[in-house]
């Protein structure tokens, strides 16, 4: 179980996509300066192709030379690309609309052919599957929480609904505001996960030390005890 | 006059950095000096003129008929990735100093959302006046324009490319707080680019 | 090397692979296209859906072929039957700014499917203006289409003249869309009841410059008193000129009522009346070969191109409207609106 929770740790936060690892930066500045719900559509799509390619990889990676291995990969996030293509077009419109061109630029994510490359092809099944869905919601996450604030900031809606109705500053619908958002994000989490990491640091030589000093003291208390033997 | 809105949509109006957001991950990856950004430029405008001038024909005239516009994706994709592949072995080939210089992008450039993205504008468009704004309708699209304009978007992916790495280095002379230094003093710089270009949408030819 | 080996060789089994896996994505995507596979008609019920905000609606084309499609201002380019709603979905095309301007207008009708109803929404569904003036032009002002609709309205939104003009900055444009609206109107009613629009004025001739609704003429025994509004040309804004013809072909009397000679960056709009030729100013006594005459005539200087080229081709047309349709006026006498 334990390495369970710290591939999804590590894929929700301390390697985060888009904030610790910065991949995949052509779908989410695009999307989050169309809005929340893009944004969250888009991390959806990709969490999809993720986890099917990371299955499906996983399980062929004893089958599939290394050679070749780089152009399989990419027929099969291809595929699955498509497959999620041709679902949204027909049931979900709306959603396919607003992703537009990036629905097919999945196929040249780099989270997507960068877990099945690094992670995917030396892992089980299960591990792989945990991963991808670890990334997804990882990619998510940081897409919808910026999705939020470019689309509260730039037109004063909230998921569609009118927040605002004077205070908009039509940047943060724009390429330029998703730029600043993203960088600030980055900055913010990196922060955040240092001042994190730091105090678990703390936390860890503290209780080091304690148990160093408790050996010493065991030894002491043992040693006059031999002494008198 | 069609071929000076052409360029200046290609090049300005819809940059394919600043506007339409592509080729993002060599953008914040690549520039940091001047000399590396220019090749990724070049690079990149070079496989994307070759993968529109091999893909389009083969949308229209092969996978059209055939009714297997649906597997474009696997298609395009594959064409890609082969060309930036002889592209390596020939540059390899024919001048291995320059393959020091630039050959370290090429893999790269395969998963380059600049290229796909060129290629995949085409697709199914008949008409000029779909993708360049203030052409008249009955322009129409023929592989000759989609060329010129891959050509001039690759043009502009470079323009863009060099600015930015021209202000990274300027960046990197003054002091930034730990947090800030890398990726976000970098994208506010380009959000300062992607306003500049934003003046450009309001060209009327 | 031998078969064997080179089927057991690494080369083989990286094509081997690289061919399957490539097999197995086709074809588990051409199955999946034949399930997934969005028609044309389905993507054009979407488009007609977005008038209905959503609904899917089915419409069936209305075969117009034989019809007079030219209405007015406006052409009728494609009609749908909307089964579910009752209504007729026009696509009408107009001259606006640098082009055409093609709208969609949703035509209700009544239960008996013959009379109109009303009109539903009034959509923007394609345009040529290359300085997007068309753009300015806000939802607010599609929605008064519905809103004000009475039978027998003619819409006049862009006409400056006109008590309901709405400054938009796009008149030209709005006056395009208006035509679109009274022309697919116009085109429904006489198409629900199997007829076909007829135009009165088919057969007139220089009737490009001119806006026949507004203008008229009276008859007295053989002289035919006209009061014709022109349309504005680019330039000027509309004129409007009293015209007498008599049996003789000669103009009897001829004044300008209102000039419409307009300031543009260039000069004021006083500087264009004195500009205007000294014949535009007064035709009485010339006949339409005279009026065709100066109509031709490509001079520097001479009757037509005299810097106000503009006003003074609309008082040509006007005269030459008169004096041509002489015959067809004086039968049938013609109030304004």
């Amino acid at each position: 179980m334990n390495k369970y929770k710290k591939i999804t740790l590590d894929g929700i936060i301390f390697s985060n996509p888009t904030f610790m690892l910065v991949l995949g930066t052509c779908p989410t500045l695009a999307m989050i300066s169309k809005g929340a719900i893009s944004a969250a559509g888009m991390g959806l799509c990709v969490l999809v192709v993720l986890t099917l390619a990371n299955i499906i990889i996983s399980a062929l990676r004893k089958v599939i030379p290394n050679q070749v291995r780089i152009p399989c990969y990419i027929v099969i996030i291809a595929t699955l690309v498509t497959l999620v293509q041709m679902v949204l077009e027909k049931y979900l419109p709306t959603l396919y609309d607003s992703l537009g061109t990036f629905l097919a630029l999945i196929v040249v994510n780099c989270i997507v052919l960068g877990r099945a490359e690094a992670f995917a092809n030396k892992h089980t099944v299960l591990e792989s599957a945990v991963d991808g869905i670890a990334n997804g919601i990882g990619f998510t996450v940081a897409l919808t929480v910026m999705g939020v604030v470019c689309e509260l900031l730039g037109s004063g809606t909230l998921f569609g609904v009118q927040i605002f109705k004077t205070f908009k500053i039509a940047m943060f619908a724009s390429p330029a505001g998703a730029f600043i958002v993203y960088g600030l994000s980055i900055a913010l989490f990196t922060y955040i996960i240092d001042v994190f990491q730091r105090a678990r640091r703390v936390k860890v030589n503290r209780i080091a030390r304690e148990n160093l000093l408790d050996a010493k003291n065991a030894d002491t208390a043992a040693e006059p005890a031999e002494a008198n033997v | 006059m069609n071929f000076v809105l052409l360029v200046l949509s290609a090049v300005l109006t819809n940059n394919f950095i600043t506007v339409k957001t592509y080729g993002i991950c060599p953008f914040l990856g690549v520039s940091k000096n001047t000399k590396s950004a220019l090749g990724m430029g070049v690079a990149v405008t070079v496989v994307m003129f070759l993968a529109t001038l091999v893909t389009y024909p083969i949308y229209k005239f092969i996978m059209t008929p055939l009714r297997i516009n649906f597997l474009w994706i696997i298609f395009f994709i594959f064409i890609i990735a082969a060309l930036v592949q002889m592209l390596e072995a020939i540059i390899r080939k024919i001048s291995p100093s320059l393959y020091n210089t630039m050959g370290v992008y090429l893999p790269l450039i395969t998963t380059n959302c600049a290229v796909l993205g060129v290629t995949q504008l085409f697709n199914g468009v008949t008409d000029l006046g779909e993708i360049v704004k203030g052409v008249a309708s009955g322009v129409e699209l023929n592989l000759g324009w989609a060329v010129l304009y891959a050509l001039f978007a690759g043009v502009g992916f470079t323009l863009v490319m060099v600015i930015m790495s021209g202000m990274r280095e300027k960046l990197n002379c003054c002091k930034v707080s730990k947090s800030l230094a890398g990726f976000p003093v970098s994208m506010i710089a380009a959000a300062f680019i992607c306003m500049a270009f934003m003046i450009f949408a309001q060209i009327k030819v | 090397m031998t078969a064997k080996q080179f089927f057991k060789s690494t080369a083989f089994k990286c094509i081997a692979v690289l061919l399957s896996v490539l097999l197995v994505s086709g074809v588990l995507l051409a199955v999946a296209y034949g399930f997934l596979e969005v028609t044309d008609e389905e993507r054009f019920s979407r488009k007609i859906g977005v008038m209905y905000n959503g609904e899917t609606v089915t419409a069936t084309e209305q075969d117009i072929s034989g019809k007079n499609t030219n209405v007015n201002d406006a052409k009728i380019e494609k009609l749908w039957y909307v089964n579910e709603k009752n209504d007729y979905l026009v696509q009408a095309a107009s001259k606006g700014n640098g082009g055409n301007v093609t709208c969609w207008v949703t035509v209700r009708m009544q239960d008996n499917k013959v009379d109109v109803k009303g009109i539903g929404k009034v959509l923007l569904y394609a345009y040529d203006d290359p300085a997007e003036f068309v753009s300015y032009i806000g939802s607010d002002v599609y929605e008064r289409f519905p809103y004000d609709y009475y039978d027998g309205k003619t819409f006049s939104y862009g006409d400056k003249t006109s008590p309901e003009y709405i400054n938009t900055n796009a008149s030209v444009s709005l006056t395009a869309i208006c035509n679109d609206v009274n022309a697919s109107v116009a085109f429904v009613k006489a198409f629900a009841k199997g007829g076909d629009i007829s135009d009165p004025y088919e057969n007139f001739e220089y009737k490009s410059l001119i806006n026949i609704n507004k203008s008229s003429w009276s008859v007295e025994g053989e002289v035919v008193t006209y009061n014709i509004v022109t349309k504005a040309n680019e330039g000027p804004d509309p004129f409007i000129l009293e015209i007498k013809v008599d049996g003789t072909g000669k103009i009897t009397a001829y004044t300008i009522i209102t000039n419409g000679c307009a300031e543009d960056g260039h000069f004021t709009a006083d500087d264009y009346m004195d500009m205007m030729s000294t014949l535009a100013k007064d035709l009485t006594g010339k006949t339409l070969a005279d009026i065709e005459g100066y109509l031709a005539d490509n001079s520097d200087n001479g009757t037509l191109h005299t810097g106000a080229t503009r006003s003074n081709e609309l008082c040509y047309h006007a005269a030459a409207f008169a004096l041509s349709n002489y015959a067809a006026c004086l039968e049938t006498p013609k109030e304004g609106n």
